[in-house]
């Protein structure tokens, strides 16, 4: 089978906790330095509410709701930026109760063809274990792992075929770390810790699965 | 754009609906989406499904995670509960999948500024694609926007990458992008805190 074409489609940094979504406004990141005041003249789809602050520049969209920050980039000349912004931000809000951290990173696959779309499905879900369905089809997949590292975690793989006619699956790699099991005070900065320290790795052991799943599909 | 009209009611854990005006869905860079717009209506009725996401925690809710609701302004102001929602829910439309911006990267480094010269700076770059050694490199002002600029100083760090980007559209663009990293100021209590602490273990380190 001819191997698919990988694309990176972004990467984006959520993390788990009791925010105020309020405080997230684009001046506020602008003040505290992560930002720059030129941009965040130029926000987008800004919405600020209490339960949700949202905006967007052309390299990062930001969403805040009360259990969630999170941050995505599609500009993959942008994926540190994006990282400093977010552990940056974390640094700042030290004392704010947090509980996970999810590092996702977002591909999709192009296949040429119907014939090497469909394989790919069928490799990993194999359709004789389904003999009572017609023709039957991967229609998204999701695969979890135990961390490699000592962190607790874990991580998952979502495949997603994008069932439009065309033959493109988006793939998703989510690095999750949990760290509630420390002491509360502890958790933010440990996020902050394992964004700084583990942002390489986690890249290359996405890439790594994402390189191993190509070669599958074009087996 | 700044937002006035933007509603939000909670069901509980299950489920929130969000209102949105048309601006904030039409100009959304993830969700591109044209559904026509309602007679009657000033936008449009998201429901959020929480349990869409349950696949996946950490994901940002999709295109196809945010439904359209099938009621008018009015009825749903005067009809809150969930039960009553629930029932005026219409069928759920799957929009098409928005196309978006990609890019590819041909290389990317990290650099930090080693020396100032006239009219531009020369670094040392690291090559964070894992493909070549570091090397040192000259970039004259011009090219680091203007937002920028105030950072350059020696030991800043940037990032440098150099690739493509293909619109939705369909047009390829040659990109090159220097961005420097931004680091949170600290307020002058914190810095006061930090003193404390230092001299604390100061304290403590030189106890006999």
């Amino acid at each position: 089978m001819p191997k698919p074409k990988v694309s990176t489609l972004g990467k984006n940094i959520q993390v788990l906790g009791h925010f105020n979504p309020r405080l997230f406004v684009p001046q506020w990141f602008a003040d505290v330095g992560l930002l720059a005041s030129e941009e965040v003249g130029d926000v987008k789809n800004e919405i600020i509410h209490e339960e949700i602050a949202q905006f967007a520049l052309d390299w990062v969209s930001i969403r805040v709701t009360k259990d969630r920050l999170a941050a995505s980039t599609t500009r993959v000349g942008h994926i540190e930026p994006l990282r400093d912004l977010v552990a940056g931000t974390l640094d700042l809000l030290t004392h704010t109760p947090t509980m996970s951290l999810g590092i996702n990173h977002d591909y999709w696959f192009d296949f040429t063809d119907r014939d090497s779309f469909d394989a790919f499905g069928w490799t990993l879900v194999a359709p004789s274990n389904w003999p009572l369905m017609d023709r039957p089809g991967m229609a998204q997949l999701t695969v979890q792992g135990k961390r490699t590292d000592e962190r607790e975690g874990y991580v998952r793989v979502l495949i997603d075929p994008q069932l439009d006619g065309g033959y493109r699956v988006n793939v998703g790699v989510n690095d999750h770390y949990q760290v509630d099991s420390t002491p509360a005070a502890r958790c933010t900065p440990m996020i902050v810790e394992i964004i700084n320290a583990r942002w390489f790795d986690s890249i290359a052991d996405s890439q790594a699965l994402i390189d191993d799943l190509a070669r599958l599909a074009s087996e | 754009m700044s937002v006035t009209s933007a509603e939000t009611v909670d069901f509980g854990h299950a489920n929130t609906v969000w209102y949105l005006n048309r601006e904030q869905i039409l100009g959304g860079d993830r969700h591109p989406l044209a559904f026509p717009e309602r007679p009657g209506s000033h936008g449009y009725y998201w429901h959020y499904v929480d349990d869409a996401l349950s696949h996946s925690s950490d994901a940002t809710p999709t295109a196809h995670e945010l439904r359209p609701i099938d009621v008018s302004l009015d009825a749903w102001r005067t009809e809150r509960s969930a039960a009553q929602v629930r029932r005026v829910i219409g069928p759920i439309v799957q929009p098409p999948m928005p196309k978006i911006d990609r890019s590819i990267v041909l290389q990317r480094w990290e650099g930090r500024v080693d020396y100032l010269t006239d009219g531009g700076f020369v670094a040392r770059l690291m090559d964070l694609t894992g493909t070549g050694a570091d090397e040192d490199a000259e970039f004259p002002l011009d090219e680091i926007s203007p937002m920028d600029r105030p950072l350059v100083q020696e030991g800043a760090v940037f990032y440098w990458s150099v690739g493509y980007r293909d619109s939705a559209s369909g047009q390829r663009t040659r990109e090159s992008v220097v961005r420097f990293r931004r680091l949170p100021h600290w307020s002058k209590a914190d810095r006061q805190e930090a003193d404390r602490r230092v001299a604390r273990w100061k304290e403590r380190l030189t106890r006999p």
